[in-house]
């Protein structure tokens, strides 16, 4: 009896202080909330996390492995213990109302288009889950990476790129994708044209500027990345003669730190694609 | 007695008391197995705790706060709708006649549409409620105005057909010139259909809109037989046609645009309803109007739980549920009037 006592003790003393005690127990809801979670949280203090966490899109699908999953209703939020949940258009607006009412703080993540809107988020995120130093952390290295692959020369001179997702959209002025491409060292047609938001990319604009590199994403892993550009003649007569490079959907299924690993993708083809312009323009 | 025993009134009019008995026990027996199951896993024993606010917490708040006002969502719902059938079948005197097929519920649906579209609800938080409502309305309206002038089963199914794709496009036109990507998952939810997640709050909003809507229509219940020997014929009667028809028309908004405005666009089941009672009732409009409204609070039931049985991952909605079940009977219906018309 005293030794159970003791023992109960024991745990309880030990309990109180691992960190993660005072830590507010988070969820998560949708892919971007996941990895945000993940990348930033004490394991002790996720109350799940949704059951696309660990899908092939899912950076961080080991980390997510042995966590509970949700399927974002809200009686699976509230039974694992969440009193924050954060959701990247995870939580449909009913769903989201009814946790609010039963005194769930909710935290819809706002799109973040550049990398200082990618910092301020992960600094809030990273402040509420109670661990600000793993914030930093993120950031710091996030900066460093981004230093060391920015391009040296005029951003004039830099090759130019088409980038297509699987239904034909692009990525124009004010969106991460096209801040990704500046941080590594590319021009994005979509953005020359003067077009903003993630509208269609059309083929004609390939024919009048022919890009020196096609950039593909596909989202569902089942699919061709290059399905897109074979669709169409015109396109696909064009990458042919192009390199085309696959981004895997996993890095940029938003605006988060894990944009920094497009961008070293797309700068390590970046000398190719030059030797290649060059050996274009001596013909 | 020349009469088939199976047309026998009195014997209808048992058979349709046993149904609404049969009806309400499963009712009973489906609402308690809908409190029983969710997305966690709560042992029966502490479901019938929680029910009264005894044991965990987070076992009370869920059975008392999400199951049972979803639970109680889908038989208003369900109920609202399967009336909502009963009545537009008699009144329009057409057996293809219901909310979703006519158009209402989608119509219902671009009004909630609007609403958000135009942020009113936080300016007025009956907007939304209201604007299906009114969705509603006018659908019913345009259908009435057209029952009016005689015309036949055809135009009716093409005229909610044309609604339906009026509403639709308008829907798609928000959905498109919505710069919010989120605005357009929210705007696609109403034509899904769902109670998941639904808090007394929705109950709140709903409920008294629905009753009062299957209170009017139930009233309608006795003129419906004299409608159905045609409109000369009820007014001999002195059947007060006028007054059958704005009752039947503001009844089916109330219930069929109160449970859009929470639920979204749940179809069918005023479709399937109604006719899989007919036989039992015995071809009488007025004895299919209550047990339609239990049927459809069953089949509603029934397919929401479905709906949670067959949730992996991404959610089933429930008025994709029961389109898929509604639009085969929908066909299996044209054919068979098909036939009775050759």
């Amino acid at each position: 009896m005293r030794a159970a006592a003791i023992l109960a003790a024991v745990v309880a003393a030990f309990g109180a202080s691992t960190s993660a005690q005072a830590l507010p127990r988070v969820a998560s809801a949708g892919l971007c909330a996941d990895q945000y979670l993940l990348m930033l949280a004490d394991r002790e203090q996720i109350a799940s996390v949704s059951w696309q966490a660990t899908s092939a899109l899912s950076v961080y699908a080991d980390r997510a492995r042995g966590l509970p999953t949700n399927r974002a209703s809200a009686e699976e939020l509230i039974s694992s213990g969440a009193t924050v949940v954060l959701s990247s258009d995870g939580l449909n607006k009913p769903t989201s109302d009814a946790l609010k009412r039963l005194g769930v703080e909710v935290i819809d993540l706002p799109f973040a288009n550049t990398f200082a809107e990618v910092e301020a988020l992960t600094r809030r995120i990273a402040a509420r889950l109670g661990r600000p130093q793993a914030g930093e952390r993120v950031i710091h290295d996030m900066r460093a990476r981004l230093a060391n692959i920015r391009a040296v020369e005029p951003a004039s001179s830099w090759p130019v790129l088409a980038y297509y997702r699987p239904d034909g959209g692009s990525g124009g002025i004010g969106t991460f994708v096209d801040s990704t491409l500046q941080a590594a060292g590319y021009r994005n047609l979509q953005v020359m044209r003067g077009v903003s938001g993630w509208g269609a990319l059309p083929a004609e604009a390939v024919v009048t500027t022919p890009p020196d590199i096609f950039g593909v994403s596909y989202f569902d892993t089942g699919a061709n990345s290059t399905a897109v550009l074979r669709r169409n003649p015109v396109l696909w007569g064009a990458a042919r003669n192009r390199r085309v490079v696959s981004i895997p959907g996993k890095y940029w299924n938003c605006g988060s730190p894990l944009l920094v690993e497009a961008a070293e993708l797309l700068a390590r083809e970046r000398p190719a694609v030059l030797s290649e312009r060059k050996a274009r323009r001596a013909r | 007695m020349t009469v088939a025993p199976s047309f026998h009134p009195d014997r209808a009019a048992a058979r349709t008391v046993l149904l609404m008995v049969g009806l309400t026990v499963a009712l009973v027996v489906l609402m308690l197995v809908s409190v029983s199951l969710g997305y966690t896993g709560i042992s029966v024993v502490d479901v019938a705790r929680a029910v009264f606010g005894i044991g965990d917490e987070k076992a009370v708040i869920i059975v008392q706060q999400l199951r049972l006002p979803r639970t109680l969502l889908a038989v208003l719902i369900g109920a609202g709708l399967g009336t909502s059938g009963a009545v537009l079948q008699g009144l329009l005197r057409n057996p293809l006649a219901e909310p979703g097929v006519l158009g209402v519920s989608t119509s219902a649906s671009l009004g909630a549409v609007v609403v958000i579209y135009f942020s009113l609800s936080a300016a007025f938080p009956l907007a939304l409620p209201i604007g299906a409502m009114l969705g509603a309305a006018v659908a019913t309206g345009v259908l009435y105005l057209l029952a009016a002038r005689q015309v036949g089963t055809l135009t009716l199914v093409l005229s909610g057909a044309a609604i339906s794709g009026l509403s639709i496009a308008l829907i798609s036109l928000a959905m498109n010139m919505s710069s919010n990507p989120w605005a357009i998952s929210e705007i696609a939810f109403w034509l899904m259909g769902s109670v998941r997640d639904r808090t007394f709050h929705e109950v709140q909003i709903a409920a008294p809109f629905i009753a009062l809507g299957i209170l009017l229509l139930a009233v309608t219940g006795r003129a419906l037989d004299g409608l159905a020997l045609g409109e000369d014929a009820a007014r001999s009667l002195g059947v007060d046609v006028t007054r059958v028809r704005l009752l039947a028309i503001v009844g089916t908004s109330l219930a069929t645009g109160a449970g859009v405005a929470v639920g979204g666009s749940v179809g069918f089941i005023g479709l399937m309803v109604p006719h899989l009672l007919r036989p039992v009732v015995g071809y009488i409009p007025s004895r299919l109007v209550l047990p339609s409204a239990l049927g459809g609070a069953v089949l509603t039931l029934v397919a929401d739980l479905a709906v949670r049985l067959l949730s992996r991952g991404t959610e089933l909605h429930l008025g994709v549920l029961t389109s898929l079940i509604g639009t085969p009977f929908f066909f299996f219906l044209i054919l068979r009037l098909r036939r009775q018309m050759q």
